[in-house]
């Protein structure tokens, strides 16, 4: 490692799709290791961190360097990041706008890989499958650019949403659950075994999704996007019902747009609560 | 005689409903971690939170269809566990790093120090518990520590029942872990009134608690 380096640790734990990372040493010469000592460049101490939580999913914490050349300027220490391989499903830039480059390209290599094999394991393994990385990278690489997606303030604390449209999201979100899973109930068990069938994970992750928003009343997009996945042929749902609730749930992002999202849910799971209470021959 | 009779072997139906119950759980494990990470990011490095998550997900493993069973919401069985499993962890870190010598008061009344925490690497029988863990593992008083956490859980709920939606948001974040001066400013209220509001509430609690008190005063 050059004395102007930072070694950063990355790890990936596929049972929960997530990635934490930290500084784990900053090179002798940046004079952040000693920052007492007051080398060249010197960050203030380890409880000066500003923990910047972008969303319920992702956190990231940022120093002061307080001597040196980049006086003044914060560096990233440490960060996490749930949902991340259901994030790189739908949007391939989505490290690249929380992370320095560097980390994000290392960080996204390390995850297909580690996603791709840990599908092959089952329980225990799975359970305990994690994958690591170690880097070198430039001190500079790991300061804020705020003329880049990956350094820009985004404002803390962040805003959380309102109180009654937090209620109304998390109880549309449980009634469309429920709705579902009452359409589950009347198919062949044959066909829930199917492997290619994703209606329970659907209906599990809405259902977590409904409890995230409710206790952080923030935006998860790690569980959106998860739920979203889930969104998929084997749906009791039409073609049109899934796209509505693929936009539905892609808008949830914005803690503005919940009020709307709440409604557009409940409209929707009420429309298929009447139409199997209007299905001939239904069961109890 | 013995009998060399084989189990019948399971169903290509069998199978197929046993991995997915397999990947239900894996899903639920999955989410359990996730939440204990988030509810661990603003105040633990990153990598404390995930091996503290990685450490209660390995216990809830062991015993994991009975957990989903009981618990539906991985993301209320997170909270749940939360303040013990970081108790337990930073115990078994302090213990790694010599500490965790406590006093013991012996029948004459003599006092000594005995280790009472150990470091918990060794391990024994098929679910893999530490030996020597003060904190308790995968059997019964894991699950107490749950059940007196949900129990709380419950009777916050409870209290939120039937009061002002301006109320509620106090106490939320109160118990978010802001303080009276953050919530005035964030509600765009005085700091007096979060205090009276919070006073009233707190007041009505303990009222009920004593009428509900199986104890006789006087």
């Amino acid at each position: 490692m050059d004395s102007l380096d930072t070694l950063v640790r990355m790890r990936y734990r596929p049972s929960g799709d997530m990635l934490v990372g930290q500084v784990e040493q900053f090179g002798a010469h940046t004079g952040v290791a000693e920052a007492d000592a007051g080398g060249p460049t010197a960050v203030a101490g380890e409880h000066d961190d500003q923990v910047e939580q972008l969303d319920a999913d992702t956190t990231r914490s940022w120093r002061l360097v307080t001597h040196g050349p980049h006086r003044g300027h914060q560096v990233l220490t440490s960060f996490q990041v749930v949902g991340v391989a259901a994030r790189l499903d739908t949007s391939g830039a989505a490290l690249s706008e929380l992370l320095p480059g560097v980390l994000a390209r290392a960080a996204t290599e390390m995850v297909v890989s580690a996603a791709g094999a840990a599908a092959r394991l089952r329980g225990t393994d799975r359970v305990r499958a994690r994958a690591e990385v170690e880097l070198s990278v430039p001190f500079v690489e790991l300061l804020r650019r705020t003329d880049h997606p990956s350094g820009q303030v985004r404002g803390a604390p962040v805003d959380l949403a309102d109180l009654g449209a937090t209620r109304a999201l998390a109880t549309a979100l449980t009634h469309l659950a429920d709705t579902v899973q009452a359409e589950l109930s009347l198919l062949p068990s044959r066909r829930l075994t199917d492997p290619g069938d994703h209606s329970e994970r659907f209906v599990d992750s809405v259902r977590a999704l409904a409890s995230i928003v409710s206790r952080h009343r923030l935006p998860a997009p790690g569980a959106g996007r998860a739920a979203i996945e889930a969104v998929r042929g084997g749906l009791p749902l039409s073609t049109t019902e899934r796209a509505r609730v693929r936009r539905a749930l892609a808008e949830l992002d914005d803690v503005h747009q919940w009020r709307e999202v709440a409604h557009s849910l409940e409209v929707l799971a009420a429309t298929l609560d009447e139409q199997r209470s209007r299905r001939p021959g239904r069961r109890r | 005689m013995s009998d060399h009779r084989h189990p019948t072997p399971p169903t290509r139906f069998q199978r197929r409903l046993e991995r997915r119950w397999m990947q239900r759980h894996e899903d639920y494990i999955g989410s359990v971690r996730a939440e204990l990470v988030r509810l661990l990011g603003r105040t633990r490095s990153a990598f404390d939170a995930d091996d503290i998550a990685n450490q209660v997900c390995e216990r809830l493993w062991g015993r994991i269809a009975f957990f989903f069973e009981r618990y539906p919401s991985p993301v209320v069985l997170a909270a749940a566990v939360l303040h013990n499993a970081v108790i337990d962890f930073d115990r078994s870190q302090n213990s790694q790093r010599g500490a965790g010598a406590h006093a013991v008061t012996h029948a004459d009344g003599t006092m000594s120090t005995k280790r009472i925490v150990l470091s918990g690497d060794a391990h024994r029988g098929a679910d893999d518990v530490a030996v020597w863990e003060f904190v308790p593992t995968a059997g019964e008083a894991f699950d107490e520590w749950i059940v007196v956490a949900l129990d709380a859980a419950a009777e916050a709920a409870r209290v939120l029942v039937g009061l002002p939606e301006s109320s509620c948001e106090m106490l939320v974040l109160l118990a978010e872990g802001y303080n009276q001066g953050e919530i005035a400013t964030r509600l765009g209220v005085t700091r007096e009134t979060v205090n009276r509001r919070v006073g009233q509430v707190r007041r009505t609690v303990g009222r009920e608690a004593e009428q509900a008190s199986p104890v006789g005063v006087g």
